[in-house]
């Protein structure tokens, strides 16, 4: 475990109840993970120039173990590069005061920034000269209840996209937790505590995303459906 | 603020209060589109200064040595209880700080046209919010690029973008947002709920060819 990111939390990172939110932890993630990647050799612009090719996230999971409400510093270390499968996957570890508040693992695959179609993670890798790890194979899929009922059609806007032209990651993370209540419903300041989310379809800006939820005792699952009735992305999302 | 010595935990604690923008006047004087892996920009500004009831700050974004953009930003310190603004004298002698008191009055509003008409609705989500319990300023400068179609059509450049946030939005309501195009720029306001005024806007903008 290396680190790669001193971060300073700031207003911008607090919530509505002052707490660092899971679309926070998602962007610090991203931010250290592409730090960890570019000081690695794996720049992103030479990717794009030499390999036509761009990352895109095909999954996150987030540990949230201690709750923290003021702004200043956190640290975030990186482990090295697993291959599973088709993605590369990067877990990290947020701490404040040497003591782990958050972990994440980072699951993303490379792919051709024109055709869209996942590459090989190791023919980038190996071109870079990037080490890794090579593991078992990629981590379980979600399995989604049968019977989630519709919450909200949400069309996509342009300010929610990013510079691969679909809705960034972290919106997803905002639509799942509105989608779950976890600003309001019957218990009010829930803490976040376990986040699995699966990115399979892009959306791009005009689309139309219908997101689905369903609570359970341990859990509320939320998903989003393209209007051509492709799954955009599954969620599992643990609260106290 | 922080360095002129009011951090927002630091009011947060001693009287209870936060910061919030009154307006921000963006000038973008030179578009940059990002294409290098780094670029870094040098944020600068001008001492903070004061009126009887709002703290003024200029900020410049500089790359290269060139100034890309400035922007001249009101903000408040307001009661969390209350929600009314606190006189600048007040917060400077409870924070134990002095900023520079200036000779001239904060900037004048927008005068908004009469024949603005209806664009979007939207219904404002807690995700939008922030610290205050209230929508987010960034989010709704979001909101007045997705009306005026910034994204859409031909690539654009956005000169200046000046906003007024008047009454603040929480999670559920209704922000109805109307724009009037004019020779020189569009006009937007927003209306919270279908009654109270929640800001007003002014926005230049052209297409890349025409810069």
């Amino acid at each position: 475990m290396r680190k790669v990111l001193d971060y300073s939390i700031t207003g911008h990172d607090t919530d509505y109840y002052r707490c660092i939110s899971p679309t926070s932890y998602l962007k610090i993630a991203e931010t250290a993970c592409f730090i960890a990647s570019e000081s690695e050799g794996m720049l992103m612009q030479r990717m794009i120039d030499e390999m036509q090719a761009t990352w895109m996230t095909a999954s996150f999971q987030l540990e949230i173990f201690k709750d923290i409400f003021y702004v200043g510093p956190v640290e975030v270390f990186v482990d090295p590069f697993i291959k599973n499968g088709v993605v590369f996957t990067r877990t990290g570890h947020i701490l404040r005061n040497g003591i782990e508040i958050a972990r994440f693992h980072m699951n993303t695959m490379a792919v051709n920034f024109n055709t869209r179609k996942v590459m090989p993670p190791e023919f980038v890798a190996d071109h870079f000269g990037v080490p890794y790890i090579v593991a078992s194979g990629a981590p379980a899929r979600l399995g989604m209840p049968t019977d989630m009922e519709k919450y909200e059609e949400y069309v996509v806007r342009y300010s929610d996209c990013d510079h691969n032209q679909h809705l960034r990651a972290y919106e997803y993370v905002n639509l799942i937790c509105d989608a779950a209540e976890y600003w309001t419903g019957p218990v009010r300041e829930k803490k976040g505590r376990a986040l699995n989310v699966e990115f399979m379809g892009e959306c791009k800006a005009g689309e139309k995303l219908i997101i689905q939820r369903k609570f359970t005792p341990e859990a509320v699952y939320v998903s989003g459906c393209r209007d051509d009735g492709k799954t955009s992305f599954r969620a599992y999302f643990v609260m106290e | 603020m922080r360095d002129s010595g009011l951090p927002y935990p630091a009011i947060r604690a001693k009287i209870n209060a936060t910061h919030m923008v009154g307006m921000a006047d963006l000038h973008i004087l030179k578009p940059i589109q990002v294409i290098k892996d780094y670029q870094s920009v040098e944020l600068y500004s001008l001492p903070l200064m004061r009126t009887k009831g709002v703290f003024m700050a200029r900020v410049f974004a500089i790359l290269d040595g060139e100034i890309l953009a400035m922007m001249n930003q009101v903000s408040m310190i307001v009661s969390m209880e209350t929600r009314r603004v606190l006189p600048t004298d007040y917060v400077c002698e409870a924070m134990g700080t002095d900023v520079m008191k200036s000779t001239m009055t904060a900037p004048r509003r927008l005068v908004l046209p009469d024949d603005m008409e209806l664009a979007r609705e939207i219904k404002v989500q807690y995700s939008q919010c922030d610290i205050n319990r209230h929508m987010n300023a960034g989010k709704y400068i979001d909101e007045i690029c997705e009306t005026l179609g910034y994204w859409e059509g031909n690539h654009k450049i956005m000169n200046r973008l000046r906003t007024e946030f008047v009454g603040e939005c929480v999670p559920g309501d209704t922000l109805s947002i109307y724009i009037k195009k004019t020779k020189n720029g569009w006009y937007v306001k927003g209306i919270r709920n279908h009654e109270q005024l929640s800001f007003r806007a002014y926005v230049e903008m052209k297409d890349v060819e025409d810069a």
